[in-house]
């Protein structure tokens, strides 16, 4: 754009006028459209009945109902009458020093309009006016409320909000509130403080587990690291068709894990001695992993142990694993049941535990996936070594087919599942025929050994994910979830971790891009390998950004997280729309003076952190 | 902090990794229960299947009607309607914007810590100020009732009346500008040409205000007038511009309402410079004890009135039991506590008074950034009631807030080289902020804008849920009938609206600084 405008010839005068007159103008539209659009229009803030609302409800939200009072009142009955008589009278009390008048002392609608009259009161004095319909069961119900003038005089008209026909007369009762003594938090204090720290909790959950998940995306989404990792046709095409069986291995280990564990742990004290002897085990062999890494870099040769250790490492962490989710469960909650206040350690392992089963199938399928795209990769590329010209061709071509058909075949399987079409083979079996075929033709015109650029491909991918994921408010996400966990927190937990992933994904990834390209070098002129790079030279450079964009992570997520509630997501905002809706003004200003010293906290303390991190 | 930490050793550091690890682990576990991190809900057959149908029909958004034969004949109602509320939405967050830059500007030098913390003045100046801003707003405010007053007669005879009277009191009050000696000369005025000045730029002021007026009684019936007319054309292209007439009601509205409100605003701003000047020179001219005496009685008057406005306030909101336990008690102790301070200090002494003004800006600016737009919705649905104003008011809020600070944080930090060889120059305060200042800060200005836009724009999708319009109301609603076919097209349309924007802003923002 920049360098468009450098080249315009200068303008005459007479173009430079029209132009900047066309830009007013575009921009008086502009505007215009944009009142009518907004309907902005002062009649509404003017109307002196919303103007009314307004002073009566800010009123209201100015007096918030932080503490209960213990309340001195004395009262005074007057007697009303349901329907009229045919002569309106007047009803007249007096007591106390302070003497009240009812007219008319009945009433036939809810229309007809009562005045009650004061007089001897107190300067100031306030009061609550009841009306007990008649019955023994029946509630008292407010009317109005009263408050004297300096003269100890007061006048109010008022309608009854239900008429209660009866031959004996119903009683009006005026309370006059005589003195008010503090009697400790109110009940609305106490429910903002418990939801405020269910909305802090929500959104450390949410921030520590979407930073948790964002680093290791940010990897695959930062342009530096991607660029540089490419394979041959062959070696990318056998991962893609190895991915989907690497992930059904990996699925049926961990179902066969956790039934095995399952059936092991019916018996308690089994269950517990192969966990022990499990977590015995790991450590053992742990230790003698580490003894062959160090002998074998001192012999400089690889040997057996070198493999199976590893392979039998990771089996004994996947069944301890397993044994812990299963047993988790009840030891979880017979300390819940147990530990009092600390109970929530027993919820804590219950969760753990619960995790562990419900997530260990789905684990090992993505682990099996990773290891059968790693090992596809390389067989992929190993099976051209020896091969040249046509015969490469011809095999890189074939692999192709199968890979693309299998990845077609597999995104037709998961639009059925979400479409649910009429006829599957037109979505699966002909499309993956069709496009596999298609493309293994294409491939064969591929020079065989040349790089794609895999990395790259990814990396667009990824980063195309994060931003779209991005662009979906948190409150927007809370609803869907709220549709599948119900509401509450953990709802609003679940849309706000989605969306931190993706924001601190694109985030991390540009600092990820912004690292110096020195120890870079550095580490891989060694030798080292990607993950050894990435441990050495990548991870010390990007710490302290990280810290830094984490905390700021935590500060958005508790604002958003105080109004998640809004649309089901638990946290504060639920208990404040609630109150809003059922007019209980008082109630919500408490609840949004601690919204906003909640935040103002966090704003401060995470701006003081980042300034020391960075 | 970090450094003054002394050496620990190795078991006290142990000790301590230990005890984080401890807090953490409690954090967590505290954290899970109370977030009620719960598996058995979501693996639940029942609910799956309820999930599974949601995004079933959240994938097939309604976008499109279909005709007999099953193609697409056009786009559905709820892609029109989310068409119409996506330019609602953001329009909304461009109206907020404008206003919350427009005024955050004027709010950001008085919240600049190194702009307010020059300003300094005797006390006695200080509350001679306090004194006159009472006095101020209640002459701006009476003398544009009247002028607006004129106006409405003026108008009230007729379009073109008022029409050829508003160029004519513009023509009186450019001459009453340009005839007779030049305004502004480098000798040192005397007294009575500096007085004739003053009333040439008053007349001057007062006729083009006259003339606003007028313009603005003739807008209100004019636009309405333009908007049946253009509306009424057969034309549907040129009946589309039928807004143009809207807004010349709405802005001529907005003259009628708050012309008053902002000339009183002026008024006691330019009472309470002349006060604090007057004062310090008062004070400087007299000797140490007549000084003492005019700063003791000035402080209890300006000290004591100040306190009993606010307790007025305070009892017109809350109408306490006792009205003069907030007012009239409140004002004489104030008044006391006032004279005897300036009984005790050295009257000549200058205080940081703007520094104070600054600590009370900045802390209002927080208060108001904490409060969520979408609950200051909440407070202006009430208001103004449900629609998109309301929307637009809240965004505007919380934007001067958020603005207001971010752009005050960059008049701190511009370099002191160029306000120094200004001020060098003799340039007063004003000439230094325009020469030394503005230059500075125009790109950052610009950049924090159109950052709060993109903010704004992703707020105003979602601050319909209360009920502050846009496409989130529409959304809410559909959600709330389970109308996710037709939900899934306002969700897509923000995802859409919100990714456009926040590409194009930080493309924006990343070509101007």
């Amino acid at each position: 754009m920049k360098g468009s405008r450098k080249k315009n010839h200068p303008q005459s005068a007479l173009r430079r006028t029209l132009r900047n007159i066309a830009v007013v103008v575009g921009v008086f539209l502009l505007y215009a459209y944009g009142v009518q659009v907004t309907n902005i229009d002062l009649r509404a803030p003017l109307d002196p009945v919303r103007q009314d609302t307004l002073l009566d409800r800010l009123r209201r939200f100015g007096r918030p109902d932080l503490l209960t009072y213990e309340t001195e009142t004395q009262s005074l009955n007057l007697s009303l009458r349901s329907p009229c008589p045919e002569e309106l009278r007047q009803g007249q009390i007096s007591g106390f020093g302070r003497s009240l008048s009812l007219t008319p002392n009945c009433t036939t609608t809810t229309q007809d309009m009562l005045t009650l009259a004061g007089e001897g009161f107190p300067p100031n004095a306030r009061g609550i006016i009841r009306w007990h319909p008649p019955g023994d069961t029946a509630v008292a119900r407010q009317v109005s409320s009263f408050r004297a003038g300096s003269d100890g005089r007061f006048s109010v008209n008022f309608t009854m909000p239900d008429v209660r026909v009866a031959d004996e007369p119903q009683r009006i009762e005026v309370e006059e509130i005589l003195g008010q003594d503090m009697a400790g938090l109110s009940n609305a204090s106490r429910v903002t403080v418990n939801r405020i720290i269910e909305t802090i909790l929500m959104a450390l959950m949410a921030s520590t587990l979407g930073t948790i998940i964002a680093v290791p995306v940010s990897f695959i989404a930062a342009r530096n690291l991607m660029a540089r990792s490419g394979a041959t046709l062959a070696g990318l095409m056998t991962a893609l068709a190895f991915l989907p069986i690497g992930g059904w291995l990996g699925r049926q280990l961990g179902l066969a894990l956790t039934s095995g564990a399952e059936q092991l742990s019916a018996q308690p004290m089994v269950g517990v001695g192969g966990l022990l002897a499990a977590v015995a085990l790991f450590w053992f062999v742990g230790r003698l992993y580490v003894a062959t890494q160090i002998a074998d870099a001192a012999s400089k040769k690889r040997s057996v142990a070198s493999i199976w250790q590893p392979v039998s490492l990771a089996a004994l962490a996947l069944l301890a694993l397993a044994l812990f989710g299963q047993l988790g469960l009840p030891f979880g909650a017979w300390l819940r049941d147990s530990l009092g206040w600390f109970g929530f350690f027993g919820g804590l392992i219950v969760t753990l535990a619960d995790i562990a089963r419900i997530m260990l199938p789905g684990i090992l399928m993505f682990i099996g996936a990773l290891i059968a795209i790693s090992l596809g990769s390389r067989y992929g590329e190993e099976i051209n070594f020896n091969v040249t010209g046509t015969t490469a061709r011809l095999i890189t071509g074939a692999i192709t087919a199968v890979g693309v058909g299998f990845t077609v075949y597999g995104f037709g399987l998961f639009l059925n599942w979400l479409y649910q079409f009429e006829n599957l083979a037109n979505w699966t079996t002909y499309p993956a025929l069709i496009i596999g075929g298609a493309t293994g033709l294409l491939a064969t015109l591929v020079e065989p050994r040349r790089e794609m650029p895999a990395g790259l491909a990814i990396y667009y991918l990824m980063r195309g994910t994060l931003n779209t994921l991005r662009s979906i408010e948190p409150l927007v996400l809370g609803f869907v979830f709220v549709v599948w966990v119900g509401i509450g927190p953990f709802a609003g937990m679940l849309a706000l971790m989605v969306h931190s992933i993706a924001d601190l994904g694109k985030l991390f990834s540009e600092q990820v891009e912004n690292i110096a390209e020195g120890p870079l070098e550095a580490v891989t002129a060694t030798g080292a390998n990607r993950v050894q790079t990435i441990v050495f030279a990548v991870i010390p450079q990007i710490i302290p950004p990280f810290i830094a964009f984490s905390f700021y992570r935590w500060d958005i997520n508790v604002r958003m997280s105080t109004l998640i509630g809004f649309v089901g997501g638990g946290g504060i905002g639920l208990v404040l729309q609630q109150n809003i809706n059922l007019l209980l003004y008082r109630q919500a200003s408490v609840m949004i003076i601690a919204i906003a010293i909640t935040v103002a906290i966090l704003d401060y303390v995470s701006s003081e952190l980042r300034n020391r991190l960075i | 902090m970090k450094e003054s930490l002394p050496q620990l050793s190795p078991g006290s550091s142990a000790l301590r990794t230990f005890l984080l690890v401890i807090v953490a682990v409690v954090v967590y576990a505290y954290a899970v229960d109370a977030v009620r991190i719960n598996l058995q809900t979501p693996t639940e057959a029942r609910r799956q299947a309820q999930f599974t149908n949601v995004l079933r029909l959240l994938a097939q958004p309604d976008l499109f009607t279909y005709n007999e034969a099953g193609r697409i004949a056009g786009w559905s109602d709820t892609a029109k309607i989310a068409g119409e509320r996506i330019i609602e939405t953001i329009f909304m967050a461009l109206m907020a914007s404008t206003v919350g830059t427009a005024l955050a500007i004027p709010v950001s030098f008085i919240a600049a810590r190194n702009i307010m913390g020059q300003v300094t003045m005797p006390l006695g100046a200080f509350t001679a100020a306090l004194i006159a801003l009472p006095i101020g707003w209640a002459v701006g405010s009476a003398a544009a009732s009247l002028v607006v007053g004129w106006g409405a007669q003026i108008a009230a005879l007729g379009g073109w009346i008022g029409l050829g009277a508003a160029v004519v009191a513009l023509a009186a009050g450019w001459g009453a500008l340009k005839v007779g000696p030049a305004l502004v000369t480098s000798e040192r005025p005397t007294t009575t040409q500096s007085a004739i000045s003053i009333l040439r730029i008053v007349v001057f002021t007062a006729l083009v205000f006259l003339s606003w007026a007028i313009l603005a009684h003739l807008g209100l019936t004019g636009g309405r007038w333009l908007q049946q007319q253009i509306s009424g054309n057969p034309t549907p292209f040129i009946a589309w511009f039928s807004f143009v007439g809207n807004f010349i009601y709405v802005m001529s509205d907005f003259f009628r309402v708050l012309a008053s409100g902002v000339v009183a605003f002026i008024m006691a701003g330019v009472a309470v410079s002349l006060g604090s000047r007057l004062g310090t020179e008062v004070i400087l001219s007299m000797s140490v004890t007549a000084a003492r005496i005019f700063t003791v009685v000035v402080s209890a008057m300006g000290v004591g009135l100040f306190v009993y406005g606010i307790g007025s306030g305070l009892e017109w909101f809350y109408q306490f039991d006792n009205p003069a336990n907030w007012t009239t008690y409140p004002g004489i102790g104030a008044a006391v506590l006032g004279g005897i301070v300036g009984a005790a200090i050295d009257p000549k002494r200058p205080f940081a008074i703007g520094f104070g003004i600054y600590l009370v800006f900045r802390t209002f600016l927080n208060v108001t950034r904490s409060i969520e737009s979408l609950i200051m919705a909440i407070i202006f649905v009430i208001w103004v009631g449900v629609g998109p104003f309301a929307g637009v008011l809240a965004l505007s809020l919380h934007s001067i807030a958020a603005l207001g600070k971010l752009f005050s944080e960059q008049v701190e930090s511009i370099s002191s080289g160029p306000v120094e060889a200004i001020t060098a120059t003799g340039a007063n305060r004003l000439q230094t902020i325009v020469y030394a200042v503005i230059p500075q800060i125009i790109p950052p200005y610009i950049a924090f804008a159109f950052y709060r836009w993109d903010i704004n724009v992703r707020m105003s999708t979602i601050i319909g849920f209360v009920g502050g319009g846009g496409v989130g109301f529409v959304l809410a609603q559909y959600i709330g009938q389970l109308r996710y076919q037709q939900a899934s097209v306002m969700m897509l349309s923000i995802a859409l609206v919100v990714a456009t924007l926040d590409y194009m802003s930080s493309r924006i923002r990343s070509q101007i600084i």
